[in-house]
């Protein structure tokens, strides 16, 4: 099967996008991913992940209307393309398969 | 969300920011940032949150941060869309409409400029194409030698073509050519006068090219009576009848059988064949040419042609043929020889040439001037587009503003260049057509007589578009795209005029630099050549015919043509000599043995006179007497042997002798002869005033009179002419009765220099004009930018005069520092030019005052003809429009 390489923290900063849904921009994504992780990340991280999602095709954006908020400046809104839904159903996909190949009694859920 | 209004980021580093990080997400990326410094404000406070701050704003700068990609939705504008470029070339069009003067004046000095250019070109390819099209041109060579007082001579002995058929490895073929420059040829009773008759062998015909319609070289210049015709000479001689196997009489000397014919040689050859006899006849009737093994002395129309073994250098002939000719060094003057390519035949001025020798140096001038005529008529350009600039802006400003890019500004401002500059080529072209065909009158070409269109042209038209588009153009391009749109709109853009050396001042002083250096040589070179035709050439040439002299050695002959012609009150004398006291051509040259030369022997111009010859061209007689009838060689090859001969104070002064007297009675060995020197005559000059003077000897030999000089009465011309005619039918009817000029004859020496004058004069007028053109565009442009300071000027009380002062005064005093750099220039080219002189002009100041008060006159009547008008004009009509 040929498809694009989807890295982990890109995995995470598509998925955190898919969650936000309308309010999917920068800073909520990278809060986000602080809130749920636990990991700092650093913004130019989330920024350059961001930018190489669009460039692969993964999500599209388009810049929001003008807001009181945050000195007037408009938000980039970040959308899932069909692309980067069928991408993350892969991947969930694979790790299903992937998990059902594990033996049984190999990995002893409750010992982690 | 938890935002707060009052907790703002560090001012600096949000500064940072924005000038750091890209342009395209610097809006999102600086509000994405704000909410998380409140967020991370929130969540630790002011140190965390600048801290984190500071961290991320560093992520995003450069070269941390990745650039988004321009959205691909926004297609981008094709510079060369179709609607864009027929846009450009509508808006190029009005521009030349609106601005009609600029666009008359953009014109006019391109095309003047171009249309030189291009006729130059055609010359220079012309010049350079001399002899190209043999198809062994590369293994072709010119025997070329150099005597031992360092002159190069044209003459080759059969003795050397021996040898190099013969002794000299590498040589293919190599051959003797030999030229006369007319003849008198005779069809039934009809008589033509022939020129460029050549004698050859076949040989000559298997080295160069030539395009056989019958016949071949060995079958049709094999035997004696052989000649072979061009089929224009072939038509002029049997009026279009088959002249193959027909007959006629030459020079009534030999009956010639045509046997060959031979297609016009194309006007760039050296070898101008129009009627080629065999050598064999040559030799029959000229018996010393029988002679295969001499190596001394000759004519130099006989000349050596060498076709080379492929793969063989010319340097081991040289050497080789060097070495020869040292062994017969009793017998030739001649003290080295060397081949030389075909191709640089054409530009050697030194030799004689059977058609023209251009030479290299006028090339180079050719070329030069072509570079600055156009590079002057681009300064034009530049300057009025530089002025045109402040109408344009708003133009460009709006087209800004509508999304033009700089390139397709660019672009657009090239393009209107280009169809400028396309016209200008395409009239220039035009103009350079016609200006060819008097080519001849500019200097000494042929190239009227070629095919000047043609691929090459084409191609050099296209460059010559191209360079001169971007010449033009750049400038132009650069300053108007540059504009910042809003201050065009504000009409805040200026053209920086007057104060300071501005690029304009420059492009205008230089221009009349080149065309006052122009003038000035132009004028200089006129005076010389006037010089030249006024000089006292020490003897009387005003109302003389010449007329070569068939059937010489004819005594009788020769003596009832003179009484004949004393018959007629309009003939004021006759006489004969080998040729007159100034010709261009048959200069017999001769070693001359006195033990008071220098080195015992000197080269002596050997002129054969008749009695008379002296008190006809009023030549004074210094000392002793002049030569009578009796005065030929006595007791040949005896130790009495004598011959009374007359020489020249000149010669008198080389043997050391400065009263004349002293050299009565020396001996001299002229040619194996012995001969008492019995009179000295006065200097004259014998060659054109670019030489020096020769020494001289003076032999009464009547065998050699080739020609008749007639002194006629100048009031009845025509007359003196049809009576020469009519005793000419009388006795010479087999020969063409062909009189000229002594005076004319004269003044072709400096052909030359009369053409380069002609050539100088025409490119100082296209010059002056081109530079006149472009000041008037300035001027004008200035009187309209002004116009109302002039109005307002004149409400408050300013004279015509002093507006006309403030508007010319500039640009008069460009032209007067123009002068200042021109005239040490034009002063140290003339310098050059008249040091190859040895009777020359002095270059005098008035000269220089001359071509200063013409250009500033003409460019103070272009400047006032503006100003004068903008000074009359009524301020009420200037104030009232805006």
């Amino acid at each position: 099967m040929k498809r694009t390489y989807l890295g982990e923290f890109e995995e995470i900063v598509l998925l955190m996008a898919v969650i936000l849904d309308e309010h999917a921009y920068g800073a909520t994504i990278n809060q986000e991913i602080e809130e749920r992780t636990g990991r700092k990340v650093t913004f130019g991280t989330v920024h350059n992940t961001l930018i190489r999602l669009e460039e692969k095709g993964f999500l599209t954006s388009r810049l929001g209307g003008a807001t009181t908020e945050r000195g007037g400046r408009r938000k980039r809104i970040f959308t899932v393309t069909a692309l980067g839904s069928r991408a993350l159903h892969d991947i969930q996909q694979l790790r299903k398969e992937l998990w059902e190949l594990v033996p049984p009694n190999v990995i002893q859920l409750s010992s982690l | 969300m938890k935002s707060s209004n009052k907790n703002y980021p560090p001012r600096w580093i949000e500064r940072l920011l924005t000038w750091f990080h890209p342009e395209e997400t610097r809006e999102e990326v600086l509000g994405d940032l704000e909410e998380l410094y409140a967020y991370w404000y929130g969540e630790r406070g002011s140190y965390y949150a600048a801290f984190r701050y500071i961290f991320s704003v560093f992520s995003v700068l450069p070269p941390f941060v990745r650039r988004r990609k321009p959205a691909h939705k926004y297609s981008k504008p094709l510079i060369f869309h179709p609607d864009m470029i027929q846009n450009y070339f509508k808006i190029a069009f009005r521009n030349l409409q609106k601005n009609k003067l600029y666009s008359f004046i953009n014109l006019t000095g391109l095309t003047l400029g171009l249309g030189v250019a291009i006729a130059l070109f055609w010359i220079v390819r012309f010049e350079y194409s001399f002899d190209n099209y043999h198809s062994k041109a590369d293994r072709i060579y010119r025997v070329s030698s150099t005597d031992k007082f360092g002159a190069e001579q044209s003459h080759i002995p059969q003795g050397v073509i021996k040898a190099l058929n013969t002794q000299i490895p590498g040589v293919e073929m190599a051959a003797n050519l030999q030229a006369v420059s007319s003849a008198s040829i005779k069809v039934g009773t009809e008589i033509f006068d022939q020129k460029n008759v050549f004698f050859s062998p076949p040989q000559i015909l298997k080295i160069l090219d030539a395009k056989w319609i019958e016949g071949s070289p060995e079958n049709s210049l094999s035997a004696v009576g052989n000649v072979v015709l061009d089929e224009e000479t072939a038509k002029k001689l049997f009026h279009g009848d088959d002249a193959m196997h027909k007959t006629f009489r030459f020079d009534n000397q030999v009956d010639l059988t045509v046997s060959g014919i031979i297609k016009k040689v194309p006007s760039n050859s050296e070898f101008p064949f129009q009627m080629i006899i065999s050598r064999e006849t040559w030799k029959q009737m000229q018996p010393e040419f029988q002679n295969e093994e001499y190596w001394g002395g000759g004519d130099s129309m006989n000349q050596g042609f060498v076709l080379m073994k492929e793969k063989s250098s010319p340097e081991s002939v040289n050497r080789q043929l060097t070495k020869m000719v040292q062994k017969h060094k009793y017998e030739t003057i001649i003290s080295s020889y060397e081949l030389q390519p075909i191709s640089k035949m054409h530009f050697d001025t030194y030799k004689d040439s059977y058609n023209y020798s251009m030479p290299q140096w006028l090339i180079y001038t050719l070329i030069s001037i072509g570079l600055f005529l156009i590079f002057i008529a681009c300064i034009n350009f530049v300057n009025l587009a530089t002025v045109q600039a402040i109408q344009r802006s708003r133009e460009i400003a709006m087209r800004k503003i509508l999304g033009s890019g700089k390139g397709q500004l660019i672009a657009q401002f090239f393009g209107e260049t280009f169809v400028l500059v396309f016209i200008a080529l395409l009239l220039g072209s035009f103009f350079a057509t016609n200006l060819i065909q008097y080519s001849a009158e500019l200097i000494n070409t042929k190239v009227a007589d070629s095919a000047v269109w043609g691929f090459s042209t084409m191609v050099f038209l296209f460059f010559l578009g191209l360079v001169v588009t971007l010449l033009a153009g750049i400038y132009p391009a650069m300053l108007l795209t540059g504009f910042q749109p809003i201050k065009a709109l504000q009409n805040k853009v200026f053209v920086p005029t007057g104060k300071g050396i501005s690029l304009r001042s420059t492009l205008v002083v230089l221009q009349f630099v080149i065309a006052q250096v122009l003038i000035i040589c132009t004028i200089l070179g006129i005076k010389q050549i006037r010089y030249f035709y006024e000089k006292d050439l020490g003897f009387e040439k005003s109302a003389i015919l010449t007329i070569p002299m068939p059937e010489r050695g004819n005594n009788n002959l020769r003596e009832r043509f003179r009484q004949d012609l004393s018959r007629h009150a309009e003939i004021k004398g006759v006489t004969f000599g080998l040729t007159t006291p100034a010709s261009k051509r048959n200069h017999w040259w001769g070693t001359v043995l006195n033990p008071n030369f220098q080195g015992n022997e000197k080269s002596f111009r050997i002129q054969h006179v008749d009695t008379n010859y002296f008190s006809f061209f009023h030549i004074p007689l210094l000392a002793g007497r002049g030569l009578t009838s009796s005065d030929t060689t006595t007791g040949m090859k005896t130790s009495s042997e004598n011959t009374d001969v007359l020489i020249n104070e000149k010669a008198a002064r080389d043997m050391g002798f400065k009263d004349p007297e002293k050299a009565l009675g020396q001996r001299l060995e002229i040619w194996d002869g012995k001969a008492t020197v019995v009179g000295v005559v006065k200097n004259y000059y014998s060659e054109s005033l670019k030489g020096n003077l020769m020494p001289h000897v003076f032999l009464y030999r009547s065998w050699n009179f080739q020609l008749a000089s007639i002194r006629i009465d100048p009031a009845h011309k025509a007359e003196a002419i049809q009576h020469i005619g009519q005793d000419w039918k009388v006795l010479f009817p087999n020969n063409y009765y062909d009189p000229k000029f002594l005076e004319d004859d004269i003044k072709s020496f400096y052909d030359n220099e009369q053409k380069l004058s002609n050539f100088l004069t025409l490119f100082a007028g296209v010059g002056i004009i081109i530079g006149s053109l472009g000041l008037f565009g300035l001027v004008s442009f200035v009187v309209t930018q002004r116009t109302k300071e002039i109005g307002v000027r004149k409400v408050l009380g300013a004279t015509v005069g002093s507006i006309i002062t403030l508007l010319s005064r500039d640009f008069l005093a460009m032209v007067a520092i123009a002068f200042v750099i021109a005239s040490p220039l034009a002063w140290y080219v003339m310098k050059v030019f008249l040091s190859d002189y040895t009777y020359k002009i002095d270059i005098e100041i008035w000269v220089f005052a001359i071509a200063g008060i013409v250009t500033i006159g003409v460019a103070f009547l272009t400047v006032s003809f503006q100003s004068i008008k903008a000074a009359l004009m009524n301020p009420v009509k200037s104030l009232k429009s805006e």
